[in-house]
């Protein structure tokens, strides 16, 4: 029971929310040397590590409600930043803990089945768009 | 002769200046640390004995992982090394280092994280939540609920940091050999000053000669041991 949590409808904190919960799908697959290293290094180029230093201590004492960037183009940066955190050096063929926290986080963003088809392709297919991969991407929206 | 070393407020400033030459490299690599005995009180002699013994071994330990992963050491380890880096837990220092925006700092990085991975392999292997975890070999005499053991392991890893800090920091400026030269010789200048009535190097001409006997006499006695 969180009495004391503050309840907090903030994109920025959600965000915060949605990196941890695929960082923990990450971390049953590999130590935390590796992930913590992936995580800072796609957090940084994307401009989204200052979102991560503001919140991260804080969000234990928070209720985080579902609240995303109203800005199509932030939703897609923070959506590509969590595909390619999971989808980074770990291989997710052979660590479902992986795919299944993201699809959990990315089932929530709302994104268009075509934008979530693109970032499939691109982070978990090897990024080339040809017919076979088109097939797969399709098989795997179900599960974001 | 005497050894001429570094206090811990200089080397801090060096590893904050830039190096330029082999002279400021050797000066770097002359920052002894501290002791593990010296962390201590009031100890029994057998207890001294102890504690010096694991303080050696851990320094030996150290300074041998850094040689097989610069190459140097028994062939038959270096292949064990360069097997497992595929495998957990030593992926884990190749998959950060590669996570490095400059390429410049991969491989120092990369020695780094292998290095401390290494160190904190026990008999159980490595936990997942706590790869990095490095400890003295050995446990340390005392009493139940006594927190020699938890001092002891700070002080390694100290120790560990403190010698990583000034390789990564050669390594960046000066390159790969000089980076080697500077963990043989600071690791050299810390057994000496750690003990330096086990080594007499007074009648030692030069500064090289007085470590290459610190090294022969460390080697010596490693050898006595096991």
């Amino acid at each position: 029971m969180r009495l004391f949590a503050k309840r907090v409808r903030d994109p920025e904190v959600c965000f915060c929310q949605n990196v941890v919960e695929v960082i923990n799908g990450l971390s049953q697959a590999t130590t935390n040397v590796a992930w913590l290293a992936i995580a800072r290094r796609v957090l940084t180029e994307r401009g989204l590590i200052d979102i991560i230093a503001k919140h991260a201590d804080n969000l234990g004492g928070y209720i985080v409600e579902e609240c995303y960037p109203s800005d199509r183009n932030a939703l897609l940066n923070q959506a590509e930043a969590l595909f390619e955190i999971s989808n980074c050096e770990i291989d997710w063929i052979s660590n479902p803990s992986i795919s299944v926290a993201l699809g959990r986080v990315i089932k929530k963003m709302g994104l268009y089945d075509s934008e979530k088809k693109k970032l499939i392709i691109k982070y978990m297919l090897g990024g080339e768009n040809s017919e076979v991969n088109n097939m797969l991407a399709n098989e795997m929206l179900d599960l974001f | 002769m005497k050894l001429k070393q570094i206090d811990e407020y200089e080397y801090k400033q060096m590893l904050d200046s830039k190096l330029c030459s082999k002279q400021d490299m050797f000066r770097l690599a002359s920052f002894p640390y501290v002791s593990l005995l010296s962390k201590y009180k009031n100890l029994m002699s057998y207890e001294q004995r102890k504690i010096r013994e694991i303080e050696d071994d851990s320094v030996f330990a150290f300074f041998h992982i850094l040689s097989l992963l610069f190459g140097i050491g028994s062939q038959s380890e270096i292949d064990t090394i360069n097997r497992n880096m595929n495998v957990e837990p030593l992926r884990s220092a190749v998959i950060a280092a590669r996570q490095e925006l400059d390429p410049a700092e991969r491989a120092p990085k990369y020695f780094e994280l292998a290095c401390k991975i290494l160190l904190s392999l026990d008999k159980r292997g490595y936990s997942m939540m706590n790869v990095i975890n490095i400890r003295v070999r050995g446990k340390i005499p005392g009493m139940p609920f006594s927190n020699r053991q938890k001092i002891a392991d700070e002080w390694f890893s100290t120790f560990v940091n403190f010698k990583l800090e000034g390789m990564k920091k050669v390594y960046r400026e000066l390159g790969a050999e000089m980076a080697y030269t500077f963990v043989v010789s600071s690791t050299l200048h810390s057994l000496y000053h750690f003990a330096p009535e086990r080594y007499h190097i007074e009648y030692c001409q030069s500064e090289d000669e007085a470590l290459h006997k610190v090294l022969r006499i460390f080697t010596e006695l490693k050898d006595k041991r096991s």
